[in-house]
Protein backbone atom coordinates (compact mmCIF):
# COMPACT_ATOMS: atom_id res chain seq x y z
CA UNK A 1 0.00 0.00 0.00
CA UNK A 2 3.16 2.67 1.10
CA UNK A 3 4.31 1.89 -2.15
CA UNK A 4 1.12 3.23 -4.21
CA UNK A 5 1.37 6.46 -2.55
CA UNK A 6 4.70 6.76 -4.39
CA UNK A 7 3.79 7.83 -8.28
CA UNK A 8 5.21 5.73 -10.81
CA UNK A 9 7.18 8.78 -12.24
CA UNK A 10 9.00 9.02 -9.13
CA UNK A 11 9.41 5.19 -8.06
CA UNK A 12 10.88 4.82 -11.84
CA UNK A 13 13.49 7.57 -10.94
CA UNK A 14 14.41 6.21 -7.59
CA UNK A 15 14.83 2.65 -9.39
CA UNK A 16 17.31 3.77 -12.05
CA UNK A 17 20.56 2.69 -12.23
CA UNK A 18 22.13 5.80 -12.15
CA UNK A 19 19.85 7.37 -9.68
CA UNK A 20 20.78 10.18 -7.42
CA UNK A 21 21.41 9.99 -3.55
CA UNK A 22 18.46 12.20 -2.93
CA UNK A 23 15.47 13.11 -4.71
CA UNK A 24 13.67 16.50 -4.88
CA UNK A 25 10.19 15.48 -4.14
CA UNK A 26 6.84 16.98 -2.77
CA UNK A 27 5.01 15.15 -0.31
CA UNK A 28 0.87 15.70 0.20
CA UNK A 29 -0.33 14.99 4.18
CA UNK A 30 -3.62 14.29 5.16
CA UNK A 31 -5.53 17.30 5.89
CA UNK A 32 -5.70 16.87 9.43
CA UNK A 33 -2.49 16.64 10.22
CA UNK A 34 -1.00 20.01 11.39
CA UNK A 35 2.38 21.54 9.80
CA UNK A 36 4.09 20.98 13.29
CA UNK A 37 3.00 17.20 12.97
CA UNK A 38 4.15 16.46 9.32
CA UNK A 39 7.01 13.83 9.18
CA UNK A 40 9.69 14.86 7.38
CA UNK A 41 12.13 13.45 5.53
CA UNK A 42 15.11 16.18 5.12
CA UNK A 43 16.60 19.44 6.19
CA UNK A 44 14.84 22.96 4.94
CA UNK A 45 11.66 21.70 3.88
CA UNK A 46 9.05 24.37 2.17
CA UNK A 47 5.80 23.76 3.39
CA UNK A 48 3.40 24.98 1.05
CA UNK A 49 -0.11 26.58 2.45
CA UNK A 50 -2.35 26.69 -0.30
CA UNK A 51 -1.93 22.95 -0.06
CA UNK A 52 -1.35 20.31 2.70
CA UNK A 53 2.02 19.56 1.35
CA UNK A 54 5.46 20.25 1.91
CA UNK A 55 8.62 19.97 -0.85
CA UNK A 56 12.04 18.35 0.49
CA UNK A 57 15.31 16.49 -0.80
CA UNK A 58 15.50 12.51 0.25
CA UNK A 59 16.92 9.70 -0.32
CA UNK A 60 14.86 6.12 -1.54
CA UNK A 61 15.07 4.84 1.56
CA UNK A 62 13.61 8.05 3.60
CA UNK A 63 10.83 8.22 0.74
CA UNK A 64 9.91 4.87 1.58
CA UNK A 65 9.60 5.45 4.95
CA UNK A 66 7.47 8.33 4.60
CA UNK A 67 4.93 6.50 2.16
CA UNK A 68 4.92 3.78 5.30
CA UNK A 69 4.15 6.71 7.39
CA UNK A 70 0.00 7.15 7.50
CA UNK A 71 0.07 11.06 7.63
CA UNK A 72 0.91 10.67 4.05
CA UNK A 73 -1.21 10.89 1.42
CA UNK A 74 0.98 10.94 -1.97
CA UNK A 75 4.56 11.43 -2.67
CA UNK A 76 5.68 13.19 -6.20
CA UNK A 77 8.75 14.00 -7.86
CA UNK A 78 9.58 17.99 -7.77
CA UNK A 79 10.06 18.17 -11.09
CA UNK A 80 11.40 21.37 -12.95
CA UNK A 81 8.81 23.35 -14.90
CA UNK A 82 8.98 25.30 -18.02
CA UNK A 83 7.10 27.38 -20.00
CA UNK A 84 8.03 25.70 -23.30
CA UNK A 85 7.16 25.24 -26.87
CA UNK A 86 4.26 22.44 -25.82
CA UNK A 87 2.87 25.82 -23.95
CA UNK A 88 3.77 28.91 -26.60
CA UNK A 89 2.50 26.83 -29.42
CA UNK A 90 -1.11 25.63 -28.07
CA UNK A 91 -1.32 29.41 -26.36
CA UNK A 92 -1.20 30.21 -29.98
CA UNK A 93 -3.45 27.60 -31.45
CA UNK A 94 -1.10 26.36 -33.64
CA UNK A 95 -1.77 22.51 -33.00
CA UNK A 96 -5.40 22.95 -34.30
CA UNK A 97 -3.95 24.10 -37.66
CA UNK A 98 -1.95 21.05 -37.66
CA UNK A 99 -5.51 19.13 -36.77
CA UNK A 100 -6.58 20.67 -40.32
CA UNK A 101 -3.68 19.37 -42.40
CA UNK A 102 -1.39 22.14 -42.33
CA UNK A 103 1.94 22.24 -40.66
CA UNK A 104 4.22 24.35 -42.52
CA UNK A 105 5.51 20.81 -45.06
CA UNK A 106 7.44 21.82 -47.67
CA UNK A 107 7.37 25.75 -46.88
CA UNK A 108 10.46 27.80 -47.46
CA UNK A 109 11.79 29.90 -43.83
CA UNK A 110 14.91 31.40 -43.79
CA UNK A 111 16.49 32.25 -40.52
CA UNK A 112 18.59 35.26 -41.16
CA UNK A 113 20.89 34.84 -37.90
CA UNK A 114 23.59 33.35 -36.03
CA UNK A 115 22.91 30.02 -38.06
CA UNK A 116 21.89 26.68 -37.14
CA UNK A 117 23.29 23.76 -35.69
CA UNK A 118 22.23 21.04 -38.42
CA UNK A 119 22.92 18.68 -36.35
CA UNK A 120 20.27 19.38 -33.83
CA UNK A 121 17.87 16.21 -34.49
CA UNK A 122 14.80 18.60 -34.62
CA UNK A 123 15.46 19.54 -37.90
CA UNK A 124 16.90 16.47 -39.37
CA UNK A 125 16.28 16.46 -43.24
CA UNK A 126 15.11 19.93 -43.21
CA UNK A 127 17.83 22.42 -43.78
CA UNK A 128 17.81 23.09 -47.30
CA UNK A 129 20.26 25.47 -47.40
CA UNK A 130 23.15 26.98 -45.53
CA UNK A 131 25.02 30.37 -46.11
CA UNK A 132 27.60 32.30 -44.12
CA UNK A 133 28.00 36.31 -44.17
CA UNK A 134 30.57 36.49 -41.51
CA UNK A 135 33.73 34.50 -42.65
CA UNK A 136 33.03 32.49 -39.34
CA UNK A 137 31.69 29.60 -41.14
CA UNK A 138 27.72 28.21 -41.25
CA UNK A 139 28.35 26.84 -37.69
CA UNK A 140 25.90 28.72 -35.37
CA UNK A 141 28.76 29.07 -32.64
CA UNK A 142 26.01 31.49 -30.49
CA UNK A 143 23.22 29.13 -30.60
CA UNK A 144 20.61 31.86 -30.72
CA UNK A 145 20.13 31.00 -34.46
CA UNK A 146 19.27 27.01 -33.40
CA UNK A 147 16.78 28.66 -30.55
CA UNK A 148 14.99 30.95 -33.06
CA UNK A 149 14.87 28.31 -35.67
CA UNK A 150 13.25 24.71 -33.32
CA UNK A 151 10.75 28.08 -32.70
CA UNK A 152 9.88 28.71 -36.08
CA UNK A 153 10.05 24.73 -37.55
CA UNK A 154 11.51 22.40 -34.92
CA UNK A 155 10.14 18.94 -35.13
CA UNK A 156 10.59 17.74 -31.80
CA UNK A 157 8.45 15.32 -30.05
CA UNK A 158 9.05 17.24 -26.51
CA UNK A 159 9.69 21.29 -27.89
CA UNK A 160 7.77 20.96 -31.23
CA UNK A 161 7.87 24.46 -32.92
CA UNK A 162 5.31 26.43 -34.72
CA UNK A 163 5.55 24.63 -38.46
CA UNK A 164 7.21 21.41 -37.33
CA UNK A 165 7.59 20.69 -41.41
CA UNK A 166 8.45 23.84 -42.98
CA UNK A 167 12.11 24.17 -44.86
CA UNK A 168 14.56 25.99 -43.23
CA UNK A 169 17.36 28.01 -44.86
CA UNK A 170 19.81 29.51 -42.94
CA UNK A 171 21.64 32.74 -43.36
CA UNK A 172 24.66 33.25 -41.09
CA UNK A 173 24.57 37.27 -40.59
CA UNK A 174 25.42 37.76 -36.97
CA UNK A 175 28.98 36.88 -35.61
CA UNK A 176 29.37 34.89 -32.56
CA UNK A 177 29.15 37.45 -29.90
CA UNK A 178 25.60 37.65 -31.55
CA UNK A 179 26.13 41.18 -33.46
CA UNK A 180 26.76 42.08 -37.25
CA UNK A 181 26.30 45.13 -39.28
CA UNK A 182 23.31 45.52 -41.75
CA UNK A 183 25.55 45.19 -44.74
CA UNK A 184 25.72 41.44 -43.93
CA UNK A 185 22.02 41.13 -42.91
CA UNK A 186 21.34 42.68 -46.76
CA UNK A 187 23.42 40.34 -47.75
CA UNK A 188 22.28 37.37 -46.08
CA UNK A 189 18.26 38.64 -46.89
CA UNK A 190 19.02 38.90 -50.53
CA UNK A 191 20.14 35.40 -50.52
CA UNK A 192 17.34 33.97 -49.09
CA UNK A 193 15.51 35.90 -51.48
CA UNK A 194 17.92 34.13 -54.19
CA UNK A 195 16.93 30.64 -52.91
CA UNK A 196 12.89 31.52 -53.12
CA UNK A 197 11.55 30.88 -49.37
CA UNK A 198 8.51 32.35 -48.31
CA UNK A 199 9.52 33.50 -44.84
CA UNK A 200 12.00 35.21 -43.14
CA UNK A 201 12.45 35.57 -39.86
CA UNK A 202 14.96 38.50 -38.40
CA UNK A 203 15.33 38.02 -34.75
CA UNK A 204 17.44 40.62 -35.09
CA UNK A 205 18.15 44.94 -34.48
CA UNK A 206 19.36 48.14 -33.82
CA UNK A 207 18.40 50.53 -30.88
CA UNK A 208 15.73 52.89 -32.04
CA UNK A 209 14.48 54.93 -32.54
CA UNK A 210 13.57 54.88 -36.56
CA UNK A 211 11.28 55.74 -39.45
CA UNK A 212 11.89 53.24 -41.68
CA UNK A 213 14.15 54.89 -44.35
CA UNK A 214 17.30 53.10 -43.30
CA UNK A 215 19.45 51.01 -45.74
CA UNK A 216 18.17 47.89 -44.01
CA UNK A 217 14.67 48.46 -43.56
CA UNK A 218 14.25 49.58 -47.22
CA UNK A 219 15.67 46.19 -47.76
CA UNK A 220 13.59 44.38 -45.90
CA UNK A 221 10.52 46.11 -47.55
CA UNK A 222 11.92 45.41 -51.04
CA UNK A 223 11.85 41.70 -50.01
CA UNK A 224 8.44 42.31 -49.32
CA UNK A 225 7.93 43.52 -52.94
CA UNK A 226 9.52 40.62 -54.01
CA UNK A 227 6.90 38.23 -52.41
CA UNK A 228 8.64 37.13 -49.33
CA UNK A 229 7.17 37.64 -45.90
CA UNK A 230 9.20 39.36 -43.56
CA UNK A 231 8.63 38.78 -40.11
CA UNK A 232 10.78 41.14 -38.01
CA UNK A 233 11.44 41.49 -33.81
CA UNK A 234 9.67 44.64 -32.09
CA UNK A 235 13.54 45.00 -30.31
CA UNK A 236 14.02 44.99 -26.29
CA UNK A 237 14.54 48.27 -25.53
CA UNK A 238 10.99 48.62 -23.86
CA UNK A 239 9.25 49.97 -21.94
CA UNK A 240 9.45 53.69 -23.27
CA UNK A 241 7.92 55.12 -26.27
CA UNK A 242 9.27 54.58 -29.66
CA UNK A 243 12.03 52.18 -28.78
CA UNK A 244 11.41 49.72 -31.69
CA UNK A 245 14.66 50.20 -33.68
CA UNK A 246 15.53 49.20 -37.65
CA UNK A 247 14.14 47.17 -39.54
CA UNK A 248 11.51 46.92 -36.81
CA UNK A 249 9.90 50.18 -37.79
CA UNK A 250 10.00 48.95 -41.90
CA UNK A 251 6.75 49.56 -43.29
CA UNK A 252 5.65 46.45 -44.98
CA UNK A 253 7.20 43.67 -42.48
CA UNK A 254 5.59 42.02 -39.60
CA UNK A 255 6.85 43.61 -36.45
CA UNK A 256 6.40 41.35 -33.28
CA UNK A 257 6.58 42.13 -29.93
CA UNK A 258 6.50 39.91 -27.20
CA UNK A 259 4.32 38.73 -24.44
CA UNK A 260 4.01 35.88 -21.88
CA UNK A 261 2.23 32.79 -22.69
CA UNK A 262 -0.61 34.86 -19.42
CA UNK A 263 -0.95 37.48 -22.79
CA UNK A 264 1.24 39.83 -20.46
CA UNK A 265 3.46 41.98 -22.60
CA UNK A 266 7.43 42.36 -20.47
CA UNK A 267 8.28 45.59 -20.21
CA UNK A 268 11.46 44.86 -22.33
CA UNK A 269 9.38 44.37 -25.83
CA UNK A 270 9.77 47.52 -27.17
CA UNK A 271 7.00 50.25 -27.99
CA UNK A 272 5.94 52.77 -30.96
CA UNK A 273 5.38 54.83 -32.73
CA UNK A 274 7.74 54.86 -35.24
CA UNK A 275 10.46 58.54 -35.48
CA UNK A 276 7.49 59.24 -38.23
CA UNK A 277 4.50 58.22 -36.66
CA UNK A 278 3.22 54.87 -37.46
CA UNK A 279 2.03 52.38 -34.86
CA UNK A 280 4.47 49.75 -34.20
CA UNK A 281 4.85 46.25 -33.53
CA UNK A 282 2.15 45.17 -35.57
CA UNK A 283 1.13 41.96 -33.20
CA UNK A 284 2.41 40.00 -30.09
CA UNK A 285 3.60 36.51 -29.80
CA UNK A 286 5.05 34.51 -26.63
CA UNK A 287 8.35 35.61 -25.98
CA UNK A 288 8.94 34.88 -22.28
CA UNK A 289 10.89 31.69 -20.96
CA UNK A 290 10.70 30.10 -24.20
CA UNK A 291 11.96 26.55 -24.51
CA UNK A 292 13.85 25.48 -27.57
CA UNK A 293 16.48 24.17 -29.86
CA UNK A 294 20.07 24.16 -28.26
CA UNK A 295 23.22 24.43 -30.44
CA UNK A 296 26.05 22.37 -29.36
CA UNK A 297 28.72 23.40 -27.69
CA UNK A 298 26.66 27.19 -26.97
CA UNK A 299 25.41 28.63 -23.85
CA UNK A 300 22.42 31.28 -24.79
CA UNK A 301 20.11 31.78 -22.35
CA UNK A 302 19.78 28.89 -19.75
CA UNK A 303 20.69 25.57 -20.81
CA UNK A 304 17.98 22.89 -20.20
CA UNK A 305 19.84 20.08 -21.33
CA UNK A 306 22.23 19.20 -23.67
CA UNK A 307 19.34 19.60 -26.73
CA UNK A 308 17.54 22.40 -25.80
CA UNK A 309 18.04 25.88 -24.03
CA UNK A 310 15.47 28.68 -22.36
CA UNK A 311 15.28 32.10 -23.51
CA UNK A 312 13.06 35.50 -23.35
CA UNK A 313 13.10 38.33 -26.19
CA UNK A 314 11.30 39.41 -28.98
CA UNK A 315 14.01 37.14 -30.98
CA UNK A 316 11.67 34.39 -29.11
CA UNK A 317 8.28 35.36 -30.27
CA UNK A 318 8.91 37.00 -33.58
CA UNK A 319 9.76 33.11 -35.11
CA UNK A 320 6.55 32.52 -33.31
CA UNK A 321 5.22 34.74 -36.01
CA UNK A 322 7.44 32.99 -38.92
CA UNK A 323 6.20 29.59 -38.10
CA UNK A 324 2.45 30.85 -38.07
CA UNK A 325 3.49 32.27 -41.48
CA UNK A 326 4.62 28.97 -42.92
CA UNK A 327 0.93 27.24 -41.38
CA UNK A 328 -1.15 30.02 -43.52
CA UNK A 329 1.20 29.58 -46.46
CA UNK A 330 0.81 25.65 -46.78
CA UNK A 331 -3.02 26.48 -46.57
CA UNK A 332 -3.41 29.51 -48.78
CA UNK A 333 -0.24 29.51 -50.78
CA UNK A 334 -1.37 32.22 -52.95
CA UNK A 335 -1.59 34.50 -50.13
CA UNK A 336 0.78 37.77 -50.91
CA UNK A 337 2.65 38.93 -47.74
CA UNK A 338 0.85 42.13 -47.27
CA UNK A 339 -2.51 40.20 -47.17
CA UNK A 340 -1.04 37.51 -45.02
CA UNK A 341 0.03 40.69 -42.70
CA UNK A 342 -3.44 41.54 -42.69
CA UNK A 343 -5.00 38.53 -41.76
CA UNK A 344 -2.78 37.50 -39.02
CA UNK A 345 -3.28 41.22 -37.56
CA UNK A 346 -7.08 41.50 -37.98
CA UNK A 347 -7.65 37.87 -36.22
CA UNK A 348 -5.09 38.74 -33.15
CA UNK A 349 -6.97 38.57 -30.00
CA UNK A 350 -7.07 42.39 -28.67
CA UNK A 351 -5.34 42.43 -25.15
CA UNK A 352 -6.71 45.91 -24.42
CA UNK A 353 -3.79 47.24 -24.38
CA UNK A 354 -1.95 50.91 -26.20
CA UNK A 355 -1.70 49.94 -29.78
CA UNK A 356 1.59 51.00 -29.62
CA UNK A 357 2.12 48.32 -27.21
CA UNK A 358 0.62 45.40 -28.60
CA UNK A 359 -0.05 46.08 -32.39
CA UNK A 360 -3.64 44.49 -33.03
CA UNK A 361 -3.07 42.26 -30.20
CA UNK A 362 -1.70 38.86 -29.57
CA UNK A 363 -1.61 36.50 -32.79
CA UNK A 364 -3.58 33.25 -32.95
CA UNK A 365 -3.16 30.79 -35.78
CA UNK A 366 -6.53 28.83 -35.80
CA UNK A 367 -8.20 32.29 -35.97
CA UNK A 368 -5.86 33.46 -38.70
CA UNK A 369 -6.45 30.09 -40.61
CA UNK A 370 -10.16 30.50 -40.34
CA UNK A 371 -9.85 34.08 -41.00
CA UNK A 372 -12.08 35.54 -38.40
CA UNK A 373 -11.53 37.31 -35.42
CA UNK A 374 -11.12 35.85 -32.29
CA UNK A 375 -13.80 33.90 -30.21
CA UNK A 376 -12.32 32.80 -26.98
CA UNK A 377 -10.55 29.30 -27.56
CA UNK A 378 -11.11 26.35 -25.16
CA UNK A 379 -7.72 26.33 -22.65
CA UNK A 380 -5.05 24.45 -23.97
CA UNK A 381 -3.97 21.04 -22.61
CA UNK A 382 -0.07 21.78 -22.89
CA UNK A 383 0.79 17.86 -22.41
CA UNK A 384 3.08 17.68 -19.57
CA UNK A 385 5.20 20.66 -19.52
CA UNK A 386 3.72 23.54 -17.87
CA UNK A 387 1.78 21.52 -15.28
CA UNK A 388 1.38 23.72 -12.60
CA UNK A 389 2.01 22.43 -9.18
CA UNK A 390 -2.45 22.67 -8.37
CA UNK A 391 -2.58 20.61 -11.98
CA UNK A 392 -0.48 17.93 -10.83
CA UNK A 393 -2.74 17.81 -7.33
CA UNK A 394 -6.13 17.91 -9.27
CA UNK A 395 -4.78 15.00 -11.57
CA UNK A 396 -3.23 12.98 -8.84
CA UNK A 397 -0.74 11.83 -11.55
CA UNK B 1 15.28 62.21 -47.68
CA UNK B 2 18.67 63.93 -46.33
CA UNK B 3 21.50 62.69 -47.78
CA UNK B 4 23.10 61.68 -44.42
CA UNK B 5 21.89 62.02 -41.30
CA UNK B 6 23.16 65.54 -39.53
CA UNK B 7 24.85 64.15 -36.75
CA UNK B 8 26.80 61.65 -38.19
CA UNK B 9 28.14 64.12 -40.55
CA UNK B 10 28.92 66.33 -37.56
CA UNK B 11 30.50 63.15 -36.23
CA UNK B 12 32.85 62.48 -39.44
CA UNK B 13 33.81 66.13 -39.45
CA UNK B 14 34.98 65.97 -36.10
CA UNK B 15 36.89 62.79 -36.88
CA UNK B 16 38.37 62.96 -40.73
CA UNK B 17 40.64 60.21 -39.92
CA UNK B 18 38.57 58.26 -38.52
CA UNK B 19 37.87 54.75 -40.48
CA UNK B 20 34.23 54.24 -41.25
CA UNK B 21 31.74 51.68 -42.55
CA UNK B 22 29.05 53.29 -44.78
CA UNK B 23 26.23 51.94 -46.70
CA UNK B 24 26.01 54.25 -50.01
CA UNK B 25 22.66 54.42 -51.66
CA UNK B 26 23.31 55.31 -55.68
CA UNK B 27 21.65 56.18 -58.67
CA UNK B 28 22.12 55.05 -62.10
CA UNK B 29 24.15 52.10 -63.04
CA UNK B 30 25.67 50.02 -60.45
CA UNK B 31 28.86 49.12 -61.92
CA UNK B 32 29.30 52.53 -62.55
CA UNK B 33 28.92 53.32 -59.12
CA UNK B 34 31.11 51.09 -57.90
CA UNK B 35 34.00 52.03 -59.55
CA UNK B 36 33.32 55.83 -58.41
CA UNK B 37 33.54 54.75 -55.15
CA UNK B 38 36.77 52.78 -55.78
CA UNK B 39 38.50 55.72 -57.39
CA UNK B 40 37.23 58.13 -54.99
CA UNK B 41 39.03 55.91 -52.22
CA UNK B 42 36.73 53.77 -50.61
CA UNK B 43 37.09 49.97 -49.91
CA UNK B 44 33.97 48.21 -51.91
CA UNK B 45 32.97 45.05 -49.59
CA UNK B 46 29.17 44.30 -51.06
CA UNK B 47 27.02 45.20 -54.03
CA UNK B 48 23.39 44.80 -53.39
CA UNK B 49 20.16 44.01 -55.63
CA UNK B 50 17.64 44.37 -53.25
CA UNK B 51 18.03 47.93 -52.70
CA UNK B 52 20.54 49.96 -55.03
CA UNK B 53 23.18 50.14 -52.43
CA UNK B 54 27.33 49.61 -51.76
CA UNK B 55 28.68 49.02 -48.51
CA UNK B 56 31.89 50.28 -48.04
CA UNK B 57 35.05 51.04 -45.76
CA UNK B 58 36.71 54.50 -46.03
CA UNK B 59 38.10 57.58 -44.39
CA UNK B 60 35.59 60.02 -42.90
CA UNK B 61 37.09 62.59 -45.08
CA UNK B 62 36.64 60.39 -48.24
CA UNK B 63 32.80 59.94 -47.12
CA UNK B 64 32.20 63.49 -46.72
CA UNK B 65 33.80 63.95 -49.89
CA UNK B 66 31.56 61.06 -51.49
CA UNK B 67 28.55 63.71 -50.16
CA UNK B 68 29.40 65.62 -52.81
CA UNK B 69 28.86 63.49 -55.95
CA UNK B 70 25.65 63.82 -58.05
CA UNK B 71 24.86 59.86 -57.97
CA UNK B 72 25.57 59.22 -54.42
CA UNK B 73 21.47 59.20 -53.14
CA UNK B 74 21.94 58.89 -49.17
CA UNK B 75 24.82 57.64 -47.38
CA UNK B 76 24.51 55.99 -43.52
CA UNK B 77 26.80 54.64 -40.97
CA UNK B 78 26.79 50.53 -41.60
CA UNK B 79 25.16 50.73 -38.19
CA UNK B 80 25.72 47.08 -35.64
CA UNK B 81 22.71 45.35 -34.85
CA UNK B 82 22.13 42.33 -32.77
CA UNK B 83 19.93 38.71 -31.20
CA UNK B 84 17.26 40.20 -29.61
CA UNK B 85 17.27 38.07 -26.91
CA UNK B 86 16.79 39.47 -23.41
CA UNK B 87 20.47 38.77 -21.69
CA UNK B 88 19.63 40.34 -18.25
CA UNK B 89 16.43 38.18 -17.69
CA UNK B 90 18.80 35.39 -17.72
CA UNK B 91 21.05 36.66 -16.07
CA UNK B 92 18.70 37.33 -13.33
CA UNK B 93 17.05 33.69 -13.68
CA UNK B 94 20.67 32.59 -13.12
CA UNK B 95 21.57 33.85 -9.92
Amino acid sequence: MSEVKIVPALAARMAAAEAPAEHRIIVRYREDIAVASRPLAGLSPQHFRLIPAAAMRASAEKIRELAADPRVERIWPDLPVHICLDVSVPHINAPRVWEAGFTGRGVAVAVVDTGIDPSHPDFAGRIAAMQDFTGEGTRDNHGHGTHVAGIAAGGGSRYRGVAPEALLYAAKVLHGDGSGYMSEVIAGLEWAVQQRVKVINLSLGGVGPCDGSDALSTACDAAVDQGVMVCVAAGNYGPGASTVGPPGCARNVLTVGACSTQDVIPSFSARGPTSDGRVKPDVLLPGVDIVACRAQNTSMGMPVDALYAKASGTSMATPHAAGLAALLLQAFPDLTPAQLKERLMNTAKDLGQDANAQGKGRADAYQAYLGSSVTPPPPPQPGGCLLSLLQLFRSGQ
Amino acid sequence: MDKINPTFEARLQQHPGETVRLIVRVAGDMPLATAGLTELGATVLRSFTLIKAVSVSCSAETALGLLQEPWVQALEEDRQVSTQEDRHRGKRRKT
